[in-house]
């Protein structure tokens, strides 16, 4: 396809023209089948990048082809015996200098250590989805780790409806990834106060982890136990550990 | 391993998530890729089978004309099973039965309109090559297909005249046609 007549069909689709020379554009366009195709070939092009928001759909699916094939075309590694020897060498070196900081490091754990040690939030995401648009995008931030974001759209979420246990769980989460240990006590304060739900052990956990980062080592304890006495609970063995850790501080 | 609910694709496309197109690649384009294999396609027809049906999805949702009469899944695969035996049929390539790997539905014809019109597989064909052009091009187009005046185009990109603006966006879109016209694939588009 040649273009004979670019010039005047983008002066005519940038409304650059004066009223007399669109009339006669149009009037040539009726009878001139070259100019004719030549213009439909540019309003399609046009109509096809007006949607920015499909462009950047369209490049997010063609970035994943590529991943997924540089990924699949990635060569299996093969080692060589030498090379054994050296990784073997440098694991015996590394399972020393551990076993040696394993018996140097001193026995009391901070507060702040053990939190450390026995929080994750990994994983937790396990409720069935709803389909409400900002719950979902509050969900989204989450699994994105902008738990800011997050915990401030569950939040909201909260402000007009305070009878979603699941949301309060996440709000509270999120709320100790951003170190509102406060705000993330209340939040599973209001699960064990509902009773009702799905929650009511996990939060029991976190409640425990949040008193102990706030340095309320005796409501921790008191937490702690509860969850201790509770063979069913699913964090027993945890908690048991725990209280040990805590007892020797 | 996550699992969205229907409702939750559809909510996360909208919002073009990164998390959901994610899911929704995983989960539904081996089934998509295993109906074109199976039934005379290659990888490469899979992907834009693949990529078509979500933008034709995506597009209803948008535009807020998405029902769902089935699982998400199930739509999906219908789409894309459409746009495979349309493109089957173009290639004169008729096959005495489809081998399906998935339930389909009969959809409905609004999508079947926008299926045959075959409108989302030229943009596609012009978005591959817009995205081939240099940045400052892409940019100087997305700026004016949003209707930015040239004058605020210059500025934006530094131009010293809006004459230099307006002649740097007519050789954009003329390199753009350039590449368009040249490729094999266009050329059933355009020679009517």
């Amino acid at each position: 396809m040649k273009f004979k007549h670019s010039a005047s069909i983008e002066q005519f689709l940038s409304k650059e023209m004066t009223p007399v020379e669109e009339e006669n554009f149009a009037k040539e366009l009726a009878v001139n089948k070259e100019l004719a195709a030549e213009f439909r070939f540019s309003v399609q092009i046009d109509n096809a990048l007006k949607r920015d928001d499909i462009l950047d759909l369209r490049q997010k699916v063609t970035n994943l082809y590529e991943a997924n094939k540089v990924a699949a075309e990635k060569p299996v590694y093969v080692m060589n015996s030498r090379r054994w020897y050296m990784v073997a060498a440098s694991a015996i070196i590394m399972l020393a200098i551990g076993a040696t900081l394993l018996f140097t490091v001193p026995g009391r754990n901070s507060n702040d250590a053990l939190f450390n040690q026995y929080y994750s939030a990994e994983n937790v995401l396990d409720v069935t989805r709803s389909g409400d648009a900002n719950l979902v995008e509050a969900i989204i931030k989450f699994q994105e780790k902008d738990f800011t974001m997050a915990a401030w759209m569950f939040g909201k979420i909260l402000v007009k409806d305070q009878s979603n246990m699941a949301v309060w769980f996440y709000y509270g989460i999120s709320s100790i990834e951003t170190k509102n240990y406060t705000k993330a006590a209340n939040a599973f304060e209001m699960i064990l106060k509902d009773n009702n739900n799905l929650y009511v052990e996990h939060a029991e956990w976190y409640l425990s982890l949040c008193f102990l980062k706030s340095n309320q080592v005796e409501k921790a304890r008191i937490q702690l136990q509860k969850i201790a006495d509770n063979e069913n609970n699913f964090h027993q063995q945890e908690a048991l550990t725990l209280l040990k850790k805590i007892s020797k501080n | 391993m996550i699992h969205y609910s229907d409702e939750a694709i559809v909510e996360g496309l909208r919002l073009r998530s990164d998390y959901i197109i994610n899911f929704v690649y995983r989960e539904y384009f081996p089934i998509i890729k295993y109906l074109v294999n199976e039934n005379s396609g290659s990888d490469e027809d899979a992907e834009d089978i693949f990529q078509d049906g979500l933008i034709i999805i995506y597009k209803k949702i948008t535009d807020n004309q998405l029902t769902l009469t089935s699982s998400f899944k199930t739509y999906m695969y219908s789409v894309c099973r459409n746009l495979w035996l349309q493109k089957l049929n173009k290639r004169k390539n008729v096959l005495d039965k489809i081998s399906d790997v998935e339930d389909y539905i009969d959809l409905p014809n609004d999508i079947k309109h926008e299926i045959s019109s075959q409108e989302v597989e030229l943009h596609r064909l012009v978005q591959i090559h817009f995205l081939t052009l240099s940045e400052d091009c892409q940019k100087i187009l997305r700026l004016f297909m949003k209707d930015v005046s040239l004058r605020e185009i210059g500025n934006i990109m530094g131009f010293k005249t809006e004459k230099y603006a307006k002649t740097r966006k007519y050789m954009c879109k003329e390199e753009l046609k350039k590449r368009i016209a040249d490729d094999p694939r266009c050329q059933k588009f355009f020679n009517n």
